[in-house]
């Protein structure tokens, strides 16, 4: 009898975080990380108040010039230290299903990409040694060799 | 002449799927991915006895006992046929050209595939799902 695993991907790792938004297409010199959180604006460089009365505040932000289609406003993750995520700060106008909505393709483009960029880090981190890649199906497959088990 | 890819055993798979989210076999090594994210554990196949009433035994037993029980233990080391059943991922019972497409003649192709060691089984089974993960929806 085997079971299986289902994991949903949260973003939870700074340093994958950023690597994944590379990995999607945005300019790292583009993507600010931000130690206390700062302020996000709208596309008319306003402050947003989506949660927040006094301001939405973000770690980690991409400014809506850089977001790559017109009118959006800034994208930012927030660390939320309760649950020890990333927040996704994402306006109404930008959660479309064509722009950054969690149904989008940017989106789960993100969290696959966050989900492959915390997977090696993690099997690293453990000892695991990394064998590869493949795209089967449009599904990515790491596969991983743990040195500790006895063949 | 063994037809069966050699599986190491030691070797994780993780399969991202069109979500973004994680899917991997349960193995004590690849209880480190948990911590990626809100994990939710399933069955995803049985290694059963191909024999119908030793499957019938074996099914009634494991569903009484827990899985690390020595009962479970026990019904692990029976000597019988052995094959392997997907249905709980919504796969199929497996058959020779599920496991070794390229080894054996057609007309055994849609014969439900046996062997006597679960082992060769539980290699097979591993084969079959990775691909299975990477092919469907789960």
């Amino acid at each position: 009898m085997s079971k299986y695993s289902k994991t949903t991907t949260v973003f939870n790792d700074e340093e994958c975080l950023v690597n994944a938004l590379v990995d999607i297409g945005y300019d790292r010199s583009k993507i600010e990380v931000h130690k206390q959180a700062v302020p996000l604006v709208d596309y008319m460089g306003r402050q947003t108040h989506y949660t927040d009365a006094k301001g939405d505040k973000a770690n980690v932000i991409i400014r809506s010039r850089n977001i790559g289609y017109g009118s959006a406003n800034d994208l930012g993750f927030q660390w939320n230290e309760a649950t020890k995520t990333y927040d996704a700060f994402i306006s109404e106008y930008d959660r479309g299903t064509h722009h950054w909505g969690p149904q989008s393709t940017r989106f789960k483009a993100l969290k696959a990409a966050h989900a492959e960029q915390r997977g090696i880090k993690t099997a690293k981190k453990n000892g695991f040694r990394f064998l590869g890649r493949q795209v089967v199906n449009g599904k990515v497959q790491l596969k991983f060799v743990d040195p500790r088990v006895v063949r | 002449m063994n037809p069966f890819p050699k599986t190491q055993r030691d070797v994780i798979t993780l399969t991202i799927d069109e979500d973004g989210d994680l899917l991997f076999l349960q193995t004590d090594s690849a209880d480190i991915f948990m911590e990626l994210g809100k994990t939710v554990t399933k069955r995803a196949s049985h290694v059963e006895p191909a024999a119908f009433w030793a499957r019938v035994a074996f099914h009634i037993l494991r569903t009484l006992v827990r899985d690390d029980s020595s009962v479970a233990a026990w019904t692990r080391t029976w000597d019988c046929a052995w094959r392997i059943n997907t249905k709980p991922v919504g796969g199929p019972i497996l058959t020779w050209k599920d496991v070794a497409p390229s080894a054996c003649a057609a007309w055994m192709d849609d014969q439900i595939f046996t062997t006597h060691y679960r082992q060769e089984a539980i290699d097979a089974e591993i084969i079959f799902l990775n691909k299975f993960f990477a092919e469907r929806t789960i």
